[in-house]
């Protein structure tokens, strides 16, 4: 656990200084690369030469690449987004993008990818999921004529980009980011998913659970929506009119 | 209930209730805990119509320019404006609405009759 | 602030009697909620004596009919009709034919299947 968080606060640091900084860190390096074909081979440290071999199979081709030279992040926008491999298979969080139209959600789930490329992410998908398909017939008419309908219908399309091996900071500064360029009519919603160590003493927790069992602690212990029930229960029995047919025995015990 | 075995897998039962802060109920006695633990309905029900300090027609007007500090914004009500335009056409072709008498005529009243 | 609610109050919408009449009949239903449910758990509680559970079931039966849950209905939010509501949108269905006709529905086209 410890070294993984090490090494993904690396990965971190080194996607942040691409965009704060014009160093030419690896990464860029392997842009440049591969965008400028002609360019020379040994321009390249030694160290790079595997990922980019990687990077060279897969990617393709989107659209048309402009003629005038322009630089590597810019050229990178006519190629599919670049990912970082996924290292561990640690899932930080996933990501589901929901619209009615899948023009927005596609392009919105492309930014994502090369935000998180930027950051240093390791992202997966986007998977597109089942649609929701939802019909409604009704009368077309606003009174009898009940033979004639009309039918309509809502697409809702869905797609999954899942967050691997990343440190909660630069899955934190993603979603900010994201957040902060979200476009109309894509839905987000964000699953989170942390490791805790157990370092909890549970003898000691349980203890504390025996004790307070059938005790008014127990009462106030209770989840915040049982909470207002459970006390008006309590009140009513408390009630005279209640009272009396209450016999000393027969009081309910309170873990009900 | 009396072999050992169904005692320790009460016992189990019992063990893991608690663990897990369910109810422990080996009786299967009716106890009406479904109603303690049932999600309350109330402020969704309440909400459905929607909020009702929501700002009516001609308060909008007022909120934008009074509560919310901007009384420059110029703000344009489509359907008014088009009921407006069309009634100065009608006017100007002398179509328009007849104009109202001064003071109720008992001429008029017996029209009427 | 008074506390007291004014069960009349309601978003700027086309107000019917009947949409007045639900509006009332949901506020006390979510007043009295709290209480509803912890009578129907004294009821419902088989360990408690026969006499208290007896005295929540009438308690609870004498409550007016306007305090139950079942006497709520969805009515259309628009229109104020009380039939044909598709509870999705809250709209009658001649209401959400139009809207979705004029593409106020996000999302809702004319289906073709």
């Amino acid at each position: 656990m410890q070294k993984f968080v090490a090494k993904s606060l690396g990965n971190a640091t080194s996607g942040c200084r691409l965009l704060t900084s014009a160093k030419a860190s690896s990464k860029l390096v392997v842009l440049s690369q591969r965008y400028n074909s002609s360019a020379a081979q040994g321009a390249i440290p030694q160290e790079n030469q595997n990922e980019i071999s990687t990077f060279n199979t897969s990617i393709s081709k989107v659209a048309t690449e402009p003629k005038q030279d322009v630089p590597a992040n810019v050229k990178a926008i006519y190629y599919q987004p670049l990912r970082n491999p996924v290292q561990y298979g640690d899932l930080v969080c996933d990501l589901q993008l929901r619209a009615y139209d899948n023009e927005n959600l596609d392009f919105f789930s492309d930014f994502i990818l090369r935000a998180g490329f930027y950051l240093g992410a390791a992202l997966t998908g986007p998977k597109p999921l089942p649609t929701k398909r939802e019909r409604w017939t009704v009368i077309k008419a606003p009174f009898v004529f009940a033979k004639t309908k009309e039918n309509f219908e809502r697409r809702t399309h869905k797609r999954l980009i899942r967050v691997w091996d990343t440190n909660p900071e630069v899955v934190d500064l993603l979603m900010s980011y994201i957040t902060k360029h979200s476009i109309t009519g894509v839905g987000l919603k964000v699953n989170f998913y942390q490791k805790q160590g157990l370092d909890l003493n549970f003898e000691q927790e349980f203890q504390k659970l025996e004790n307070t069992i059938g005790t008014e602690q127990a009462y106030q212990d209770l989840d915040e929506k049982n909470d207002h029930i459970s006390k008006r229960v309590g009140e009513i029995l408390n009630d005279p009119v209640f009272k009396q047919y209450m016999k000393p025995e027969d009081k309910p015990s309170l873990k009900e | 209930m009396s072999s050992p075995l169904k005692l320790k897998a009460l016992k189990i039962a019992e063990l893991s209730a608690k663990v897990f802060d369910q109810n422990f109920n080996p009786s299967c006695a009716r106890a009406g805990s479904k109603y303690l633990s049932q999600r309350l309905k109330g402020p969704a029900v309440v909400q459905y119509y929607g909020d009702p300090d929501f700002p009516k027609g001609t308060h909008i007007k007022k909120r934008i320019e009074e509560d919310l500090g901007y009384p420059h914004v110029k703000l344009f009500n489509s359907d008014e404006q088009y009921r407006v335009d069309a009634a100065m056409r009608k006017r100007k072709r002398g179509k328009g609405a007849p104009p109202k008498k001064k003071a109720p005529a008992a001429s008029g009243n017996k029209k009427k009759k | 602030m008074s506390s007291k609610i004014n069960y009349l109050r309601l978003p700027p919408l086309f107000v019917k009697a009947g949409i007045i009449k639900d509006n009332y009949v949901r506020h006390a239903f979510a007043k009295t909620e709290v209480t509803q449910q912890a009578l129907k758990h004294i009821a419902r509680n088989t360990t408690l004596p026969t006499k208290v559970r007896l005295q929540a079931q009438l308690q609870l039966a004498s409550m007016p009919n306007y305090t139950k849950f079942t006497q709520v209905k969805n009515r259309c939010v628009e229109s104020g009709h009380a039939r044909g509501v598709i509870s999705k949108f809250g709209l009658n269905r001649y209401v959400f034919r139009q809207k979705a006709l004029a593409g106020e529905l996000p999302g809702v086209k004319k289906g073709v299947w």
